[in-house]
């Protein structure tokens, strides 16, 4: 469970506000969240992530993300929108491997080469991950990430460079566990239409949440 | 895009990591010792009959000379302004020797080994404070940043010649350093979210 009291970011030198004093129990299982570019979805995400500083509080499994990032590590998955950086390591199953360092030896192996099917990345498993296009690159982002089977999956833009095939893989992979909790912020309303939980940002505050948010969303966007 | 190994299943590919990096060494030592010579220019054979030896296609081993040549030939005039020929033709040889030698360990060996073997050669300084597993990261994250400043310097070279612009050559530069900085921002967020900072 997420839990949002008063988060407020500001970034110098301006003092621009990218999060205004929000509030907010997060706790279904899926939770989407949509807005227009600059309106404050990514900041929550990376407010959830441990990447931004805020005020007010936001906890992660009763855990204050701001001092307990090391607690959070193992069990919070983040999918950066830039997913070409989130991929630290040369190759694609290094990049993977690393993912699994907290297996015993003799288990990565087996696992590595599941988790390479189960994102239909096995051909590209000895490529240099510099070498893969957007969208490959996008999944071998999320593959890493899942490979350590994090409680909450914070995802943002995670289909925007794909293509209707894999688009398509990608959506079935961020549902498919009902142990995880997802956090999604997309653009893509079909996909979010299928979270049990939506909510709309707008001007860095919620503007709306549940299940007509979309709705509202498209009336204000005209 | 700069591709770091070279699948090919030679005896070079089945050394021991640790071996090479002794050898990469040893040999780079040694040859400062290395009288100035004409001849000095012979020691480039070394790696090069390293790379036959190693199965790797000539085009790859032109393309990593290649790579290099723009440095070499500027490393050559500013040696000959300061130096005598023979002096210079020797520092040249010996750097060219070096960094070829050092591009075809990269090509024989996978970095997942380098990093085990750079988290077991930092082991014995655990007790002064040095994390080995951050420092293999950090070798691991380096050669990974190579291959995406030149990814990077293709990209603005594509872009320039999208837009029908011809600048200075130096021209790609400046927005080569913004795009690393920013990558460099960007891998940092994914080094705190994947548990590793």
């Amino acid at each position: 469970m997420i839990e949002l009291q008063n988060v407020t970011v500001t970034v110098k030198p301006d003092d621009a506000v990218l999060l205004d004093n929000v509030s907010a129990t997060l706790d279904a299982p899926t939770t989407a969240i949509i807005g227009e570019n600059g309106s404050g979805k990514s900041t929550l995400a990376k407010v959830l992530s441990g990447l931004l500083d805020y005020t007010g509080s936001a906890k992660i499994h009763d855990i204050e993300v701001a001092t307990g990032r090391k607690q959070l590590a193992r069990r919070v998955g983040m999918i950066i929108a830039n997913a070409a950086a989130q991929v630290i390591m040369p190759s694609v199953a290094e990049d993977i491997e690393l993912s699994l360092r907290h297996l015993p030896k003799d288990q990565r192996q087996a696992t590595l080469e599941a988790v390479l099917a189960e994102h239909d990345l096995a051909e590209f498993a000895d490529r240099p991950a510099l070498s893969l296009s957007s969208g490959q690159l996008q999944r071998l982002a999320l593959a890493s990430v899942l490979a350590t089977r994090p409680d909450v999956l914070i995802a943002d833009e995670p289909t925007t460079m794909l293509d209707a095939r894999y688009a398509k893989l990608v959506g079935e992979q961020l549902f498919a566990s009902e142990d995880r909790q997802l956090i999604l912020i997309t653009h893509d309303l079909q996909l979010a239409a299928k979270c049990q939980d939506i909510i709309w940002i707008h001007d860095a505050k919620i503007a709306h949440r549940g299940s007509d948010a979309i709705d509202r969303y498209l009336e204000h966007i005209g | 895009m700069l591709s770091l190994y070279y699948p090919a299943g030679s005896f070079l590919h089945r050394m021991p990591t640790g071996l090479k990096l002794a050898l990469l060494a040893i040999g780079s030592a040694a040859l400062f010792f290395l009288p100035d010579s004409y001849w000095s220019i012979l020691v480039v054979a070394i790696p090069l009959l390293g790379y036959v030896l190693a199965r790797i296609p000539l085009r790859i081993m032109v393309t990593d000379v290649l790579r290099m040549a723009f440095l070499l030939v500027f490393l050559l005039v500013t040696q000959l302004i300061f130096n005598e020929p023979e002096v210079a033709t020797t520092v040249v040889a010996r750097l060219t020797t070096i960094i070829l030698a050092a591009q075809l360990f990269t090509r024989t060996t996978r970095i997942k080994h380098l990093v085990v073997t750079v988290e077991k050669l930092m082991t014995p300084f655990e007790p002064l404070g040095v994390n080995p597993s951050k420092v293999a990261l950090a070798v691991a994250l380096m050669l990974s940043a190579l291959g995406q400043i030149m990814g990077f310097i293709g990209q603005v070279r594509d872009a320039q010649h999208a837009r029908g612009v011809r600048l200075a050559p130096w021209a790609w530069v400046v927005p080569v350093l913004v795009l690393s900085l920013k990558h460099a921002d960007d891998m940092a967020d994914a080094l705190v979210v994947r548990g590793l900072d």
